[in-house]
């Protein structure tokens, strides 16, 4: 499924949603409209009525339009709170489907790809273009609130005369035009991404030179370099704002013509109902705007859509054929096997291979592993444990005593319910390992692949973790792949693969 | 890492304090607004006299023409105005930002902001685009346009500007009223969302494990949760600014009615109480046709609210940035000083569950020291710390027995991959020493095997940034080339065979012990050939 078809499947549910927000959002534009109209031809009418004598003051029917006025009055601000509650909980929920999805599909991703996307970048996908998606969603309503408050003026100037109609009605179309001719020739599409893209960019690789920045003080030299970047987008981004800006001014231009036009075609008419086609009319024009801003609008979400697609339409991982056995190798309970190389000979990469974390799809039958960089989950010491599948608190503290970590979080007065990392306790790279080897050992497959489990361990607790493993290999009748520069483990193997 | 918290008007502070620089073009703005305003006057003024004209003679064009006029010319100053007024609203948005980056990359590039901090630098400065682009704009006129208008009015009927006064007075407080509750939900608001975003860059950081795990479905689950725990706090603090957008659409609607309905009455002649003004049609039109523009400034405010809401949210990020302590004075080394690690821990700013270290050792003056250890134990980190980048979390470092201050100017660097800078080779050998002599760029070329790449482009040849056409041998040699030209007491070399074939390593290997003499050096490596120049090596777990 692409992420259009996906997206759309998402906001199914809320569909009746979003078409009561139109409704209401058109509702809201016809009452401004309709409010601002027949409070002009009410006065004017008063007025002339007032004028006429006692008599026609009286003949007046004064009840019907000023009860009109206050239920225009009350309407609108009712539809407002209806049409942005329903709009804003239609997109709101719709992009909380969304966002697990996304973060779904990352998941099933071939670990190739997904592994190579920057965590800035899909951060930001994931947060600030998704975001933007919401917006657009609440913004769909403006075509029809639009649409409304110009119908409602059109049928306000026929009122007056068929004559005041039309000239409304080609001087819509006429700012419409006009608005679309300019977002066409001055939008520029994407430079201001772009441009912020390259700041980003450069800036990123300038952090990553700091050492140098430091010792060859390349400071004012690199800003000089960053300043010219930051022209360029104050350039687009002058250039977009006028866009907008000149849109909006051509149509505010184009009211007073038409207002002048107006006045021309309907003054030998009924005064009270030129007034009513005028006033009408001026406000309009005005909910032109709001279809204006959606337009501006319109392009943000599009790229947002586009960026959000490429990470959510990454290839899908292949889950099938992985082999039963490494080389020469079953990957079974029998298997004592060590990796040795000189470091930087690419032992980690061949682990990582073996996985399939380099490839189309993870081997998640065959292994249970502890990588070598150790890298925790950001919650409680439970969920870290709780990756490797459910497991009872007897089992999970079993495996942290076989890591020689019980005592540790034993110790901790949350105990396994301790956050880890941002705002909790912070762990020692020993102690990461050891509650990567826990977490591994939880894990029911055939092979450990352990990578450096005891480093960052004194001699004790690494002969108490090694003796530890030794006695779990033969209980769960686990086969063991491991790579270790450190003396203690290596005796656990019987057969070495040379890299 | 951000953590001191700033109060509210600590953040307004710094908002203003960040504008002060564009005064002149702020007064601009200002007037510009109030500018506006007289347009609208004109087009009132505009519509009732036509109106008016067309009551008391028989329709003809010339009878019209001039009121007709001062609409048609209102609207257009109106949109000559709201044009200049947008672009320059943005251009001051577009200065302080850049002038905010500037600062801030600034103190980065000078080791008082720590890089892993400048995560989000982008999306908190470019944040603060609505507040100065339209917000503050907004918030302007709706503090002095209303005002006026209700002021024009009263020039004309007194009774409708009470009216309007009248109708202003509940809203403010409504709106304070409301503003007061919305702050505790929104911070509520921007706190999950700032739970999900954490969540989320965890685990991408953390993807690898999930998927050796196969624990997709659990973590998706937890993604879904804090997804829909967003929304329902947003939900909860929108549902406020909803109602303050209703009160906003009533009051708005209610002056409309509340004038339309006093002056007809009063036109007719029938209203149920005596007022002690006269109104004609004509006045009964020009208070109508402003009676809409006296809540339209507060419309467009209530509109850019969310601007503002995002931008003080970044402002208190951007602050904490804020708070690095200044960097000590610059000291210089006279000789080949011994260097001591003590108990030195230190960590990563995307990453605090991990820290590197403890690790102890002492780099004897004029000697070399090597750091090993496997891929990812932090020998790069440990050496960057010298050059005043990175955390020290633990322990201290001694340079000749005194604590570390800012040494930069006495360290030579060679990086695993030597940076290139756009210009010419020359240019990039000289940013080492830019008083070095001819001889001394000779000297320095020769010593680190640069001859054969000086011998076949020249010294002016052209680099870019991305170093096209260099190989990482070459690169490494310009490496060297700089730090011989420094001539600094302290060598830092982080892994400077690494990527090179044998051959390309052999060479280098053999240049290095020229490199070394008279300084003390301290090398990140995995080369055994390397390692066995050093006079001691230390392994990093």
């Amino acid at each position: 499924m692409n992420f259009e078809a996906f997206q759309k499947a998402a906001i199914r549910p809320f569909r009746p949603r979003l078409w009561l927000t139109a409704a209401m959002a058109a509702g809201v534009s016809v009452c401004a409209v309709a409010l601002l109209g027949l409070s002009g031809w009410f006065l004017t009418a008063a007025a002339i009525a007032g004028a006429g004598g006692t008599l026609a003051a009286q003949a007046f029917n004064y009840v019907l339009p000023s009860a009109f006025i206050r239920l225009f009055a009350i309407a609108r601000t009712a539809l407002r709170y209806g049409e942005r509650y329903l709009g804003h909980s239609a997109a709101l929920r719709a992009m909380a489907v969304v966002r697990p999805g996304l973060f779904a599909k990352l998941v099933a991703a071939r670990p190739s790809q997904s592994l190579g996307v920057s965590r800035g970048d899909a951060s930001s996908r994931f947060i600030e273009d998704v975001t933007a998606l919401e917006n657009d969603l609440v913004m769909q309503s403006a075509p029809y609130a639009a649409t409304g408050g110009l119908v409602m003026a059109g049928v306000f100037c026929g009122w007056a005369t068929a004559w005041a109609a039309l000239t409304f009605a080609a001087f819509v179309a006429a700012a419409y035009a006009v608005a679309r001719w300019i977002y066409g020739h001055r939008s520029s599409d994407g430079a201001e991404q772009a441009a912020l893209g390259q700041l980003k960019a450069r800036v990123a690789d300038i952090m990553a030179i700091l050492p140098d920045v430091r010792a060859y003080d390349l400071k004012d030299r690199l800003l000089a370099e960053l300043d010219a970047l930051e022209d360029r987008l104050h350039a687009a981004k002058t250039r977009t704002i006028g866009a907008d800006a000149l849109a909006n001014a051509a149509v505010t231009v184009l009211t007073g013509l038409c207002l002048a036009a107006i006045a021309a075609v309907s003054m030998h008419g009924g005064l009270a109902d030129m007034a009513l086609a005028l006033l009408a009319a001026s406000m309009g024009m005005e909910s032109l705007g709001a279809l204006l801003k959606a337009r501006g609008q319109a392009a943000v979400a599009k790229a947002a859509k586009t960026r959000v697609a490429t990470l959510y339409e990454l290839p899908e991982a292949v889950q099938s054929g992985h082999s039963d056995r490494f080389g020469g190798f079953a990957l079974d309970g029998t298997l004592r096997l060590r990796i040795d190389g000189p470091s930087g000979s690419g032992k980690t990469r061949l682990v990582e291979t073996l996985l399939g974390l380099r490839d189309d799809g993870v081997d998640t039958v065959h292994f249970a592993p502890c990588l070598q960089d150790a890298p925790v989950l950001t919650g409680t010491v439970r969920q870290n444990l709780l990756m490797a599948g459910d497991a009872d608190e007897d089992r999970m503290w079993q495996a942290l005593d076989d890591a020689a970590l019980k005592t540790r979080i034993e110790a901790l007065p949350k105990g396994l319910d301790t956050w880890l990392g941002d705002g909790g306790v912070t762990l020692s790279g020993g102690e990461r390992k050891r509650l990567s080897l826990a977490r591994a050992y939880l894990k029911p497959a055939p092979v450990l692949v352990l990578d450096e489990p005891t480093e960052g361990l004194d001699a004790q607790t690494e002969a108490f973790v090694v003796d530890r493993l030794r006695a779990r290999l033969a209980r769960e009748g686990q086969g063991l792949i491991l790579i270790s520069h450190r003396e203690a483990p290596r005796i656990l193997a019987d057969t070495v693969l040379e890299i | 890492m951000p953590s001191r918290v700033s109060s509210p008007a600590d953040i307004r502070r710094q908002l203003k304090t960040w504008q002060t620089p564009q005064a002149a073009r702020l007064r601009l703005a200002t007037l510009l607004g109030v500018a506006d305003v007289a347009c609208v006057a004109g087009f009132a003024w505009g519509l009732s006299h036509m109106v008016t004209r067309l009551w008391q003679h028989a329709p003809a064009v010339h009878l019209i023409a001039w009121p007709v006029g001062a609409v048609v010319l209102s609207l257009a100053i109106r949109a000559g105005l709201s044009l200049t007024s947008q672009k320059l609203n943005q251009d001051i948005a577009r200065r302080v930002i850049r002038h905010i980056r500037r600062d801030i990359l600034d103190r980065a590039l000078s080791g008082t902001v720590a890089a892993g901090a400048l995560n989000d630098l982008f999306a908190d400065t470019e944040a603060l685009e609505g507040y100065y682009a339209r917000f503050r704009q907004a918030s302007a006129q709706a503090a002095t346009a209303p005002l006026i208008l209700v002021a024009l009015t009263a020039v004309r009927s007194p009774v409708s500007a009470a009216l309007l006064a009248l109708s202003l007075v509940p809203f403010v407080v409504l709106m304070a009223l409301l503003g007061l509750s919305s702050a505790a939900e929104s911070k509520r608001q921007l706190d999950a969302l700032s739970r999900l975003s954490n969540l989320f860059v965890d685990r991408i950081r953390t993807l690898p494990l999930i998927l050796v795990f196969a624990d997709g479905r659990r973590q998706t689950a937890a993604v879904a949760r804090a997804a829909s725990d967003v929304a329902e706090r947003t939900l909860q603090v929108l549902k406020l600014a909803f109602v303050t957008s209703a009160v906003l659409e009533f009051f708005s609607a209610l002056s409309v009615a509340m004038i339309a309905v006093y002056c007809g009455f009063s036109l007719l002649g029938e209203l149920p109480f005596k007022v002690p003004e006269h109104l004609t049609l004509g006045t009964a039109f020009f208070v109508l046709a402003l009676s809409p523009e006296v809540y339209a400034p507060m419309r467009r405010l209530s509109a850019a609210y969310h601007d503002r809401q995002t931008a003080v949210a970044a402002t208190e990020r951007l602050m904490a940035l804020e708070t690095g302590s200044p960097r000590p004075a610059a000291v210089a080394l006279a000789g080949a000083p011994a260097v001591v690690f003590d108990g030195v821990a230190t960590g990563f700013h995307d990453d605090p569950s991990f820290r590197i270290g403890p690790v102890s050792f002492t780099a004897r003056p004029g000697a070399v020291t090597a750091l090993t250890g496997p891929t990812g134990s932090g020998k790069t980190t440990l050496l960057r710390l010298l050059l005043g980048d990175g955390a020290l979390l633990e322990g201290r470092i001694l340079v000749d027995g005194k604590p570390i201050d800012d040494i930069a100017n006495s360290i030579g660097w060679v990086s695993q991959s030597p940076p290139i800078l756009t210009g010419t080779l020359r240019d990039n050998l000289l940013l080492a020493n830019p008083r070095a002599a001819e001889t001394d760029i000779a000297r320095a070329v020769a010593v680190a095997g640069l001859g054969p790449l000086v011998a076949a482009r020249g010294l002016d040849a052209r680099l870019d940034d991305r170093g096209s056409g260099l190989s990482g041998g070459e690169r490494k040699r310009i490496g060297l080339a700089r730090a011989l030209l420094k001539d600094a007491p302290i060598l830092l070399l982080d892994e400077p065979t690494a990527d090179l074939d044998a051959a390309s390593e052999a060479e280098v290997l053999a240049v290095l012990p020229a490199v070394f003499a008279g300084r003390t050096v301290i090398l990140s490596s995995h080369s055994p050939a390397l390692v066995a120049l050093a006079g001691q090596e230390v392994r990093v777990a």
